[in-house]
């Protein structure tokens, strides 16, 4: 099922839907936000620069940085009076990105999230499980407002108190999961411990992933444990730019589709800022056509993917983004090799006889980066001699000098003693600098 | 006739090996036999323990992986080139060792092995020697 009939529009119906509301977004930031007059005027533009889609390559971008130079409110463009919902990035790294939205902006995002939540599956039938953490991450709310929008049944259950989960996902026949991609295969371990089995005692047939990157690698062991008649997607968005709802897969997994007539989608070459042709890898970088409270032109996501265009087999027009390769920000340099964490994952998880957990650690020692990889047996897989542990290691480390070309140091340890997870998972400790 | 034997992974790290210790002292699991093969970073060790079941449960709540498999404990006598005899007549049959312990006790110097070839190797034994059966070999 499609959602909306903006999902369907021509390319160029697309365009000038965005051409339309561009021209007016550029105006209305030239005329009431300050740091992007400044950026425009630097670079000699007026906003009637824009006359086509195209011309959407002159503008300058918009980084994380400055949204946290305007910490907290200083990039809002309406008066507080207007504001009806706030929300925060985690603020890991510094000062936290924090977002408002009008009530426009609300129904947007909810009009958003419903379109990937039913191309992900999701009808009115549906009872819906959301084990994303309510408070001030934009994933659990955005999720709920979408859902509800699309008539489901909504459990708002949160993080945390894994058996609970279980309990409530059993007992009120729960058919559609929203977590993140760790934290449902960390329900399927608890569901295990306690003598549950996910594809017999539970009715889950649906599952919208996010928040963290889904690898197919792990897309398969989930299917492992929720049985392959699930259709596990996976949805994109950040809090920056909305939350959850900027795009979202259908049921045939080749891409997640972009919500254009919102969201408008470049990739460009991060080293040059130049726009990349269709298909070429590069950095994500989207403009938000139409949020009223605090609009982005060109925003830096930091994010790496690639677009297709072709029309896919549900019938949705709108362009396609390739689950991400990795956020550069996840990127490890590690002896002078770029190592992406998920190409460790899709490394490890094909192999048979340790779990689906797992922690990569980087330390010095003396001048040398020490890549250490750990991961727990899977006890079904246990045998008598230490020579099938030998083996095993001896099947990791190969297959980790196979993909990424380098020396890993592998360590196995026993089932659960890895830390788990029930939001984004942390799989990464880099010591170097600590 | 085979006995339950269960292996127990181990990683070589400190406090490790009291903890399985610890779990079957508590659990009320006696140790018939013991050993363990281990490389720098892991360890394995083989075990005839009072209750093997129970022990597998105790370990896996407490954060062990282990195996249950099946072995040969075979009667020897405390005697000079007993253990030859019987690893002779393994050799004649081409069957490989894979790996054998004791389990010495007064006159007795029995031994638990392992063969590449278990099948063939327990008709070999079974003409000259006895077995011990699961029952009586908890009453060591």
């Amino acid at each position: 099922m499609i959602w909306a009939k903006e999902e369907t529009l021509s390319r160029e119906e697309i365009e000038t839907i965005q051409l339309e509301k561009l021209k007016k977004l550029v105006v209305r930031m030239y005329e009431g936000a300050p740091y992007f007059k400044k950026k425009m005027d630097d670079m000699g533009l007026k906003p009637d620069c824009i006359k086509t889609i195209k011309d959407i390559q002159k503008l300058p971008f918009t980084t994380k940085q400055e949204m946290r130079d305007n910490y907290p409110f200083n990039m809002l463009m309406v008066p507080m009076k207007d504001i009806v919902r706030i929300h925060a990035s985690s603020g890991t790294t510094g000062k936290p990105t924090v977002v408002a939205y009008t009530k426009a902006d609300l129904d947007m995002w909810a009009e958003c999230v419903a379109r990937l939540a039913v191309a992900g599956g999701a009808t009115k039938d549906d009872i819906a499980q959301i084990c994303f953490g309510y408070g001030m991450f934009t994933g659990a709310l955005g999720l709920h407002n979408g859902l509800e929008k699309v008539g489901a049944a909504i459990i708002p259950s949160s993080t945390g108190n894994t058996q609970k989960q279980l309990l409530y996902m059993k007992d009120f026949g729960t058919t559609l999961l929203v977590a993140t991609p760790s934290y449902a295969m960390r329900i399927a371990e608890v569901a295990k411990e306690i003598g549950l089995n996910p594809q017999k005692d539970l009715k889950l047939k649906i599952g919208l992933l996010g928040s963290e990157l889904l690898t197919e690698a792990m897309r398969t062991e989930l299917h492992k444990v929720y049985g392959e008649d699930m259709l596990i997607t996976q949805n994109y968005g950040m809090s920056e730019l909305i939350g959850p709802g900027v795009s979202g897969e259908c049921e045939y997994l080749c891409g997640m589709h972009v919500n254009e007539d919102h969201f408008l989608i470049e990739i460009i070459d991060p080293q040059t800022g130049e726009v990349l042709p269709a298909g070429e890898k590069g950095e994500v970088v989207i403009t938000c056509l139409d949020k009223e409270a605090l609009p982005l032109i060109r925003y830096r996501t930091r994010d790496i993917s690639r677009l297709f265009y072709g029309k896919c087999k549900c019938g949705r027009t709108t362009v396609r983004m390739e689950n991400l390769s990795g956020r550069t920000d996840d990127m490890l340099k590690i002896r002078g090799v770029n190592v992406f964490p998920s190409q460790i994952e899709e490394a490890l998880l094909g192999i048979d006889g340790i779990g689906p957990n797992y922690e990569i650690v980087v330390e010095k020692s003396g001048s040398s980066d020490v890549l250490t990889i750990r991961v727990e047996l899977d006890p079904e897989k246990m045998q008598d001699s230490v020579a099938f542990i030998a083996n095993l290691e001896k099947t990791i480390k190969d297959k980790i000098k196979f993909i990424l070309g380098l020396d890993a140091k592998i360590k196995i340890e026993n089932p659960n003693t890895l830390q788990r997870f029930e939001g984004k998972a942390k799989r990464v400790r880099d010591l170097r600098n600590a | 006739m085979f006995i339950k034997q269960l292996c127990v992974f181990i990683e070589n790290k400190h406090g490790k090996f009291q903890e399985v210790t610890k779990v079957f002292t508590e659990y009320g699991i006696n140790m018939i036999s013991l050993s363990l093969s281990d490389s720098t970073d892991y360890g394995v060790a083989r075990l005839i323990v009072s209750d093997t079941d129970k022990a597998q449960k105790a370990l896996a709540a407490n954060g062990f992986a282990s195996v249950v498999n099946e072995i040969m404990a075979v009667k020897l006598d405390n005697k000079l080139g007993e253990l030859n005899n019987l690893v002779k007549q393994l050799n004649d049959a081409d069957i490989d060792v894979q790996y054998v312990y004791a389990l010495t006790s007064g006159k007795q110097a029995s031994i638990l092995i392992k063969t590449l070839d278990d099948k063939k190797a327990e008709k070999i034994i079974a003409k000259n020697y006895s077995f011990y059966s699961e029952d009586e070999i908890k009453t060591l």
